[in-house]
């Protein structure tokens, strides 16, 4: 059988906010644990000011709400939940890029979100099998994606989402800078991807003696040009 | 035979729990809402001896190739009619007849690429066609996932019998579509897309044939050929369409024009001989209910052969005789609406109240050619696992009915799946096993010794 190696607009699509949303999951996780941590001895105010950075209003009234909602409340599109749900609606509809294996992880990861939802759960650690398949996720990927474009289009969407949640939690300039390099090193493997206009302002804006990300319009910048870098 | 299923039935919860994760889900929709559940899978498998199963591949291949053989006089030279074996009225007014189709010769003449034929085997051994499906029969990738589970929970029930291996399914369908594809590009599925009920299967087969998964709107048709269009516009030439859409969704130039499921001007590229579409447009003709009852003689009037498989006594309202003897006995045959698929418009005369009757008779009367009735066939119970008390056995077993759907793929040559979707009603007084309806599924082993 002659193998297509192009991909349809909506698959390419599906493959980007695939990785954007997988990796949300993944960060989002591993930012609830360390708010969790704050939460069993600490005060409102110790982990509050974290999460205002997702522009998430006050809804939820207690450290219990807050802590199920961030889970697993689906109307929260910052929650673990939504993110998990929404990389799932894209994996669902590339079965046969990222094969059955690869999809299986998430698969699990929704079933057990499920589960603990049902049971309403807080614990987050009980989540760590998410954590540990998303980490399974991108390693069956790589091993299996035959069409190379597609996966650097998933990786696209990995260090976008990546370097998006970074910019937002105000992370330093070295490890932002790291996070841009690795998401052009992809790039540069599947040429016109990027926006070049928006990648030159990106290359500008990203050196160390113009960072500033107490900057709100440095900031704002930055956000809006990474979200609009690749083209899908 | 003696078989000892202790693993696979202690493996119940393990089998479900990796279909879970694979996914093995079919969509439903109830009052217009589309939900997706597990398709449930019993691990007690049907088993067909070796002898059997030699029977039923013959018999399968030699109606699929009738079938095949009658869809091409059907829209060409017309024999059968003329020569008075199956009524023309029984063509033209069906509603699968498209007189689009008139002439069209698709490659290799191969119609009815793929075939589930549906079958029951009597208590007394004998098997019986309930059905032909070739249209879009689905319903092959829920035993494929199930043996690779199967094998995997339960290992040392496979090193101990001597079972057919069942899953180069899709190494059939690949050689098939290649044959039809004849080199002229990539060979892709076209789903509907997610809510399609059977769309986990549309998926399925596309990672394990290597075919790609098309979507509406990735393809086009220019100067009659089809193409495959890229994220730049970039495109390939697509050979073989693997198509999940109704027919009559597949041209909106041609057919429902509303429809946004098919590929504008794909007839003509289809006339042209430019793309294959498996299975071919039209075949409904060869798969109403009504034509069914013609399949033996079709057998014997183009193999010049006996029918290897038998029919379900059927009756056609249609012919004076029939319609007398269907009126006179309602209440112990199963009468079937033939515009109805899937289970529905299948009633049995037994359940009905003499008011329904009444009614029921009033729209025989009313339009005889709409309906078939059959003897009930008093087809044999399988086992299944069955947790929810009603069981006196201390295995935990019931018995249910259950029905076979066979699958025939035809390239160069027409093959027999050596397994096949075995469903089962989970409603011990219901002979419906449809997955639409709550039916399960279990795997269906031919044993080679």
């Amino acid at each position: 059988m002659v193998k297509n190696t192009i991909l349809s607009a909506n698959k390419a699509n599906c493959l980007f906010w695939l990785g954007r949303y997988e990796e949300r999951v993944y960060i989002t996780l591993h930012l609830l644990r360390k708010c969790y941590d704050k939460m069993i001895d600490g005060e409102v105010e110790d982990y509050w000011p974290i999460w205002q950075k997702l522009d998430i209003q006050g809804i939820y009234q207690t450290n219990e709400d807050f802590t199920l909602g961030m889970m697993y409340d689906e109307a929260n599109p910052s929650s673990i939940m939504a993110a998990q749900t929404r990389a799932m609606d894209n994996a669902i509809l590339l079965r046969e890029e990222i094969m059955s294996e690869t999809l299986s992880y998430l698969e699990m990861s929704v079933a057990l979100m499920k589960e603990c939802r049902d049971k309403r759960e807080t614990n987050v650690m009980l989540l760590q099998p998410v954590i540990d398949w998303s980490l399974a996720f991108w390693g069956s990927a790589e091993q299996r994606l035959e069409n190379h474009k597609a996966l650097y289009l998933m990786m696209l969407g990995r260090n976008v989402e990546n370097l998006d949640m970074l910019l937002r939690f105000e992370y330093g300039y070295e490890r932002i800078a790291r996070a841009y390099d690795s998401l052009k090193h992809y790039s540069r493997r599947s040429s016109g991807l990027l926006d070049e206009h928006i990648e030159s302002q990106l290359d500008r804006l990203i050196v160390r003696e113009q960072f500033n990300l107490n900057n709100a319009e440095y900031k704002n910048k930055l956000l809006a040009f990474v979200n609009q870098l690749v083209r899908v | 035979m003696n078989i000892k299923l202790t693993e696979l039935t202690d493996s119940r919860d393990s089998v479900n729990k990796w279909m879970e994760r694979y996914g093995v889900r079919f969509g439903v929709y109830k009052n217009g809402v589309f939900n997706e559940q597990l398709f449930p899978f019993d691990p007690v498998p049907r088993i067909i001896g070796k002898e059997d199963w030699a029977y039923l591949e013959k018999g399968l291949r030699q109606r699929v190739m009738a079938l095949n053989k009658f869809l091409w006089d059907v829209y060409h030279e017309k024999k059968i009619i003329k020569d008075g074996i199956v009524p023309e009225e029984f063509v033209y007014s069906s509603k699968g007849y498209l007189p689009e189709c008139e002439g069209i010769s698709p490659t290799g003449g191969v119609y009815a690429h793929i075939a589930g034929i549906d079958l029951v085997e009597g208590k007394d051994g004998q098997w019986y066609v309930l059905e032909d499906n070739l249209r879009i029969p689905s319903g092959a990738s829920y035993p494929m996932i199930a043996r690779q589970i199967t094998r995997r929970v339960s290992p040392a029930t496979f090193a101990s019998h001597a079972i057919a291996e069942n899953r180069g399914y899709a190494d059939l369908l690949r050689d098939m579509m290649d044959d039809m594809n004849d080199g002229r590009g990539i060979s892709v599925i076209l789903t509907p897309g997610r809510y399609n009920s059977a769309y986990f299967e549309h998926s399925y087969l596309a990672e394990k044939t290597g075919a790609t998964l098309a979507y509406p709107g990735d393809l086009y048709v220019e100067d009659n050929k089809v193409y495959y269009s890229g994220i730049y516009k970039e495109r390939t030439r697509v050979g073989c369409i693997y198509r999940r859409v109704s027919d009559e969704y597949m041209d909106p130039l041609v057919f429902e024009a509303s429809s946004l499921l098919g590929i504008p001007n794909v007839m003509q590229a289809y006339k042209a001989g430019n793309v294959a579409l498996v299975n071919a447009i039209g075949n409904g003709v060869a798969d109403d209910k009504g034509i069914y009852y013609f399949v033996p003689k079709m057998v014997e009037y183009y193999l010049g052969e006996k029918p290897i498989l038998q029919n379900a006594p059927t009756y056609l309202p249609y012919f004076k005789e029939d319609y007398d003897y269907v009126l006179a006995n309602m209440q112990r045959l199963v009468i079937k609406d033939v515009s109805e698929a899937g289970g529905y418009g299948v009633v049995f005369g037994k359940d009905l109240t003499e008011e329904q009757l009444d009614e029921l008779k009033a729209l025989i009367i009313d339009q005889p050619r709409r309906w078939i009735a059959q003897e009930v066939i008093d087809f044999k119970d399988l086992e299944i696992l069955e947790d929810d008390g009603v069981s006196t056995s201390p295995k935990g077993l019931v018995e249910r009915k259950a029905d076979l759907r066979a699958f025939v793929v035809s390239g160069k040559d027409t093959r027999v799946w050596c397994s096949g979707l075995t469903r089962f009603s989970r409603n011990p007084n219901s002979f419906v096993v449809n997955s639409s309806q709550g039916g399960g599924f279990k795997d269906t082993w031919v044993m080679t010794e």
